[in-house]
């Protein structure tokens, strides 16, 4: 192309200047506004709109994998927003779904939102859906059965089915060697702190997000402050067999030499007797670990 | 002002010789062949696809034409040397450029009015809602077509018709991504990437504040003050860049 020469003068050129200056900074600061006018949380409650994934396939043509992947850039985005109510969670599996649905051998996805509905969101049975969905598209992936377990294990209290699905995940190619005696031992000793212990470690392992690790570490101590209940009511009920009354206090157990110490609390509270009944309880979490209360 | 008009109704007449407004009838065989290729559906699965496949069609096909017809406004009165019989009567550039502009915007205008009855006429047979919600979507979406034009018009002026067509639809797709872009850049640990996708965010027009077909089809609609404010966002964009326009054209040697 070829311009000729100024034909403005130097009025003409700050004038036109000036107002494209002005009309682009007017456009960028009403783009901040708009912008606040929908914040992030709108924003990902609209992904909750997404058509049904099997007429998305159609209308993206051949760029099945292409809208599955910007479906969940977006997706992923929102995920450990920890304001999100449990309710919000939901557009959460929808989106999984759906880019799911466009590519059913995207893994990654299963495990993220799988782990994300049933550690934080407190859906399992969503991250079931979704897993065993995974499970049939990619039968040789040996952690989807395994996060199936978890949700069965941990958030269902089902600990027959969850060895069903560690039976499944430990035959799998590059399954741990671990996976099959934890089945067992998980299946045997439904309830025991120490496999749900182990169980979590190996868990929080395959797990490469630090804030779900945390979680996990949270749960791990929860357990722990079951453990020590149960070893603390143990010694309750052996102070009653040995003086036919319950003890006042649980210092009582350490100075008639019935256990060693009393256990710190790992979740900073403190262990509290119940001198009426003789159960124990901590002062840092509300209640007892649902899986217990059997 | 009189010889803007001429110039718009000139390329709308223009336009409709081009025989545009057949796009029409491709929009009406989508929207009613396709629910009735889908038959095996549930009703309600049917009359969600009537609404989603509508507001998808008046976007697309109204994208198509404003890339497709807007990167030739300039190009082909440069081509068939039209333009020295233009500019050698008492038009200016500007006013040529603003025309050239208009008239295509009231083609396009011409187009979504046609399509709305159509539409809304599909829906109603289909027993689907009809609300307002879907007029603000469809709102928005012409202004994003506005704002499309307008950038087709603008490579227009300075690049040939295929790079126009090429920049205008990588900016298009830009546009829908950049506040996701910005998103994940914020995350990254490199400052340059963080303030690359920042202005990346910050020049491209954001096309994705003017779209609300998601929602709009599941029958949510959105504060009026947004709507109001994105469109102006959208027109600010478009005021910008028709001026832009003008300036390189101002430069043009014919």
């Amino acid at each position: 192309m070829s311009l000729r020469p100024l034909t403005w003068n130097l009025t003409g050129w700050l004038l036109a200047g000036s107002l494209l200056l002005a009309l682009g900074g007017a456009a960028i600061g009403l783009l901040t506004v708009v912008e606040r006018q929908r914040p992030a949380k709108v924003r990902a409650a609209e992904l909750s709109y997404l058509p049904n994934g099997e007429y998305l396939k159609v209308a993206v043509l051949g760029y099945r994998q292409l809208a599955a992947d910007v479906i969940w850039l977006q997706a992923v985005q929102h995920f450990g927003n920890r304001e999100e109510t449990t309710e919000g969670y939901l557009w959460a599996y929808h989106a999984a779904d759906v880019v799911t649905d466009l590519d059913p051998k995207f893994v990654a996805v299963y495990q993220a939102a799988g782990a994300i509905l049933g550690v934080w969101a407190g859906r399992p049975r969503e991250s079931i859906a979704l897993l065993t969905k995974g499970m049939r598209h990619n039968p040789e992936v040996w952690q989807l059965p395994f996060f199936v377990g978890y949700d069965y294990f941990y958030e269902l209290h089902d600990p027959v089915m969850a060895a069903q699905y560690f039976r499944i995940a430990s035959e799998l190619p590059g399954s741990p060697a671990y996976l099959p005696k934890l089945a067992a031992r998980m299946t045997v000793e439904a309830g025991d702190p120490d496999a749900a212990l182990e169980f979590l470690q190996r868990l929080s392992q395959q797990l490469q997000d630090e804030r779900l690790r945390e979680s996990l570490a949270q749960r791990m101590k929860e357990v722990m402050v079951e453990k020590d209940i149960r070893y603390l009511e143990e010694g309750v009920r052996r102070f009653k067999a040995r003086y036919g009354k319950l003890p006042v206090r649980l210092e009582d157990l350490v100075i008639r030499g019935i256990i060693s110490q009393i256990p710190e609390e790992p979740l900073g509270g403190v262990y509290k007797l119940n001198a009426a009944d003789g159960s124990v309880t901590s002062t840092g979490s509300r209640e007892r670990l649902r899986a217990y209360r059997r | 002002m009189r010889q803007v008009v001429v110039i718009a109704l000139n390329t709308f007449r223009e336009n409709l010789r081009d025989k545009i407004l057949y796009n029409l009838l491709f929009f009406a065989l989508l929207l009613i062949g396709v629910p009735v290729l889908l038959a095996d559906l549930t009703i309600m699965e049917h009359r969600k696809i009537v609404t989603d496949m509508g507001l998808a069609a008046i976007n697309l096909v109204g994208v198509i034409i404003a890339v497709f017809v807007g990167i030739g406004l300039v190009s082909k009165e440069i081509e068939r040397r039209t333009i020295y019989t233009i500019m050698a009567r008492p038009i200016r550039r500007t006013q040529f450029i603003l025309g050239k502009y208009l008239g295509l915007a009231l083609t396009l205008l011409v187009n979504v009015s046609i399509m709305l009855p159509v539409y809304f006429g599909t829906l109603w047979v289909y027993r689907a809602p009809v609300h307002g919600a879907l007029l603000q979507a469809i709102e928005l979406i012409f202004i994003e077509l506005l704002l499309v034009t307008a950038l087709a018009l603008f490579f227009s002026t300075f690049s040939t018709a295929t790079l126009s067509a090429t920049f205008t639809l990588a900016l298009y797709v830009i546009g829908h991504l950049s506040t996701d872009l910005k998103g994940i850049a914020e995350k990254s640990e490199s400052e340059t990437v963080r303030m690359a996708m920042k202005a990346v965010y910050y020049l491209c027009p954001n096309l994705e504040v003017l779209n609300m077909k998601g929602q709009a089809a599941m029958g949510v609609s959105v504060a009026w003050s947004y709507q109001a404010l994105a469109s102006v966002y959208g027109l600010l964009y478009v005021a910008l860049l028709i001026s832009a326009a003008c300036v390189v054209f101002q430069r043009r040697d014919f």
